[in-house]
């Protein structure tokens, strides 16, 4: 297994590389840059165009995209990670207090899938074809097909703006120290990415469960006259949930991504906020930086998943 | 298995009332106010962006001006004494003794005379002030690094005199909108990008109000600064949240109003959100109609890079004809409402200088396509319109300002010019008529590019616009002032015609929460990016 880890750590090195050679190429590609962001059509009515190249001489845009490439690389080697071209902050900073946000509303959605769906999938499976598990359906196919950020907008609209139990957005509540006091705040928006997979991990426990009912085994256990309860929780949940795990596991790069169009529905100040600020005004350092952390994220989860898929299930060899 | 479910369903409900419980209860200590000057990463560098009611309670200036438009001199602030000789060449200022900057530091005039020849340096100061500051005495030379000091600007004590090359007529106004920094946080840094500097992730300023926490993305605090060597404001804290989080632009309208209940102030022009107020009594209503939000359609008199200039273009009965062709008072009704109204020359119909001689150009399609007979237009020739805006309002607008040309028989089309600014307007000139917009605090500001900037570039350099607007600006009276505007909007309407004027918004609607605010008696309310006296010492939470 240590080796397997190590090999698929080492692996990362030109993964990541190449991730940052093909999104530097694409950010060349688009048209715009930082200086048409910074400066209002208002303002342009009376910069001259001296002025704008000056602009962007100071932020280095001019130079070829292989000497800016090559600028950035040998800087975050050196763990410089730059500075944002339209705020002026360095990126270091702005990731210190926006990844932990990011990280709080992946993870708190990940819980809350998993849980809910877990919880949600077992009963539908011990109470197959009953009212609930019709509702419980009917529920799992508006969970995947709806989008996230229309799952969101309507929640803001009931709970924000109707109903008033819980803010509009933001993260951060003055006063408030504590994750318990700013809770309400995390509510809706950790609710609104977890549906989706909520949804799917339910119909896949409730599918797993329905398989293992039908094995031998079960029928075996019954048969030696343990309690129903006794036969779903040692018998069918433990070996349906190795699947489902694996399901959950995969799912995390998601979650990591979607959180992009939910921080913006939220104002919910990580990096997915972060990213769309960066793109909008072509903000090449910020960009690439957020990427690359994703990039580490998603490769970190796809590794902890093949890792726990072995773990669950000793059939599993990892080589 | 009953017994699981009932108490997960039990723990669930106690946590719900556990959670909307333990919301943090509105703390009723400070002034909630939204922010004028922060992205929720760095605040602005006030030399680019002057103000903003909460900014200016942060960073002060030598003088204040007067809310009524005029931007002339109302008191002194960070200046004791304040004097202009009578020719307009000499401006003296005296600085107050007993200034401290938030952390302690005591400001000297040194800092203002640093900034000023900073400023000088700084590739995208603010316009005006730019254009003020460069007439000083050296200062082309200083800003050029040709000498060490600024010739025209000398310090006695406390006390600091600019002495002008030629009087100008904003100099007064820069003086009351120009933000002197602390050097002994600043000097170490490039000038030309003194904006990207990490003071600005929390600047410290020497205002009534320090900023004290900042918590990127969601909200700063501003506390009054116990050693401000001004008036003692009643409310000791406030709030800044940022836009995206006071008024939240992804969500509905209801949704950014439901969120409103939090602002004790602030202040729009958005027609939307004024008629929506209306249903929210508690919120007095303030008006302001001296803004100045210009906007035009500028001819690409040059051409494309291909051509030696716009032919189809180049006859004024064609540009004149595109004026008549729009009925602008009926699109200005629909699109902005109370907010806008339509424009005769480049000055507002409202303002005391606007020169009524000027006929304008008034809804008459019949007359357009008299004048496109006359100049021999050619109707197939694709009339191009571009802007740098995306809005909906503006593509609405568009749209219909499209109709109206097609309507006299232009071939018209518009698109939203995306990418760099450089290329796209100045490089690759791929259109007829730029939709653009000019705001500024005074006139001088929206004739400032005929002198500089995008006139000159998409029109050629026309002597007699750098004459009329550099004789405006060195004005040493109000009369030679006056005298020379209703000039200069009889020449762009009557003979030059390549900056079509079609509206301004002029008014802004500020909004107070009668719940938790009440103002002094009278109050008026300048333009938001005015340097003028709030008076907000007197300004009571409930």
């Amino acid at each position: 297994m240590l080796k397997y880890i190590l090999r698929r750590t080492l692996t990362l090195v030109p993964m990541l590389l190449v991730v940052s050679i093909l999104v530097f190429i694409a950010l060349d590609l688009t048209p715009g840059d930082p200086v048409s962001y910074l400066l209002s059509p208002e303002t342009l009515a009376t910069v001259t165009v001296e002025q704008l190249d000056m602009m962007r001489e100071n932020l280095g845009l001019n130079a070829p995209i292989y000497v800016r490439y090559y600028r950035w690389l040998i800087n975050v080697l050196r763990g410089d990670f730059g500075y944002s071209l339209t705020y002026g902050t360095a990126i270091s900073d702005m990731l210190s207090y926006r990844l932990p946000a990011t990280l709080e509303l992946s993870i708190t959605a990940l819980l809350l899938s998993g849980v809910l769906g877990i919880l949600l999938g077992f009963v539908s499976a011990v109470r197959q074809n009953s009212a609930l598990d019709y509702i419980n359906t009917v529920l799992g196919i508006l969970g995947v097909s709806i989008p996230a950020f229309f799952v969101g907008l309507l929640g803001i609209r009931i709970f924000a703006v109707e109903l008033q139990w819980l803010p509009i957005g933001g993260r951060l509540v003055y006063g408030v120290d504590t994750f318990w006091g700013r809770l309400p705040n995390l509510i809706m928006p950790s609710l609104t990415l977890a549906i989706a997979l909520l949804a799917s991990l339910m119909r896949y426990t409730r599918s797993s469960m329905i398989d293992v009912l039908g094995m031998d085994y079960v029928k075996t256990a019954r048969s030696k006259g343990l309690r129903e309860s006794a036969v779903y929780l040692r018998h069918v949940f433990r070996n349906a949930l190795a699947p489902v795990l694996h399901l959950l596991l995969s799912r995390i790069p998601m979650l990591i991504g979607g959180s992009i169009v939910i921080e913006s529905t939220f104002g919910w100040a990580g990096m997915g906020e972060m990213l769309i600020n960066g793109i909008s005004s072509k903000d090449y350092p910020v960009i690439m930086m957020v990427v690359m952390a994703t990039a580490v994220l998603v490769l970190v989860a796809s590794l902890l998943s093949d890792i726990c898929t072995a773990v669950l299930d000793p059939r599993v060899r990892l080589d | 298995m009953k017994k699981l479910l009932s108490l997960t369903l039990a723990l669930v409900v106690a946590l719900s009332c556990a959670v909307i419980t333990a919301q943090a209860a509105v703390d009723d200590d400070h002034l909630i106010l939204q922010c004028s000057w922060w992205n929720g990463e760095m605040f602005a560098c006030r030399w680019r962006n002057v103000g903003g009611f909460d900014a200016n309670l942060v960073l002060r200036a030598l003088i204040l001006l007067k809310a009524d438009g005029s931007a002339e001199f109302d008191r002194c602030d960070l200046a004791s004494e304040y004097v202009k000789s009578d020719d307009g060449l000499t401006y003296s200022i005296t600085l107050r003794d007993d200034i401290l900057w938030h952390d302690g530091t005591p400001m000297t005039i040194e800092d203002v005379a640093w900034s000023v020849k900073t400023f000088l340096k700084y590739p995208i100061g603010y316009a005006i002030i730019k254009s003020s500051f460069q007439k000083i005495v050296g200062a082309e030379d200083y800003a050029n690094g040709l000498t060490d000091e600024l010739e025209g600007m000398t310090v006695e004590g406390n006390t600091i005199t600019f002495t002008l090359m030629e009087p100008v007529s904003s100099f007064e106004f820069a003086l009351g909108e120009f933000k002197p920094l602390p050097k002994h946080l600043l000097e170490g840094e490039d000038p030309t990008a003194i904006n990207n500097a990490s003071y600005w992730q929390q600047p410290v300023g020497n205002g009534p109000f320090a900023i004290t926490e900042v918590q990127p993305g969601n909200y700063a605090i501003y506390e009054y600064f116990e050693d401000y060597y001004g008036a003692e404001p009643q409310i000791k804290k406030i709030r800044v949240l940022l836009e995206s989080t006071a008024v939240n632009s992804t969500a509905s309208h209801a949704a950014e109003l439901a969120s409103l209940d939090d602002l004790d102030y602030f202040i729009t022009s958005d027609l939307a959100t004024i008629e929506l107020m209306r249903d929210y009594p508690h919120y007095s209503e303030y008006v302001n109609e001296n803004v100045i939000y210009f906007r035009y359609l500028l001819v690409n008199m040059v051409g494309r890079p291909d051509e030696e200039y716009n032919e189809a273009m180049s006859d004024i009965r064609v540009r004149q004809a595109i004026l008549y062709a729009l009925d602008l008072e009926l699109l200005i009704e629909q699109f902005y409402g109370e907010v806008a109204s339509m424009n005769v020359t480049g000055v507002a119909s409202h303002r005391d200088f606007f020169n009524s001689d000027v006929e304008g150009y008034s809804y008459d399609p019949e007359k357009a396509k008299e004048l496109l007979e006359e100049a021999n237009w050619d109707y197939d020739y694709p009339l191009t319109i571009i802007t740098r805006y995306s809005d909906q309002t503006t593509k609405d607008f568009l749209d219909a300002v499209q109709y109206y040309l097609e309507q006299v028989g232009f071939n018209c089309n518009w698109y939203i010019g995306e990418g760099s600014s450089q290329v796209v307007i100045y490089e690759n000139r791929d259109f007829d008529l730029y939709y653009g917009a000019i705001a500024g605090l005074t006139i001088n500001e929206t004739y400032s590019m005929y002198a500089a900037g995008l006139i000159p570039t998409l029109i050629g350099v026309d002597e007699h616009w750098v004459d009329l607007y550099n004789s405006l600006v060195v004005s040493t009276s109000q009369e030679e002032w006056t005298e020379k505007i209703l000039e200069m909007q009889e020449y762009e309407m009557n003979e030059s015609l390549v900056r079509l004027p079609l509206y301004t918004r002029n008014k802004e609607f500020n909004y107070v929460n009668t719940y938790r605010l009440t103002l002094p008696e009278g109050i008026q309310f300048g333009v938001n990016e005015l340097n003028y006296d709030t008076h907000f010492e007197d300004w009571v939470l409930n």
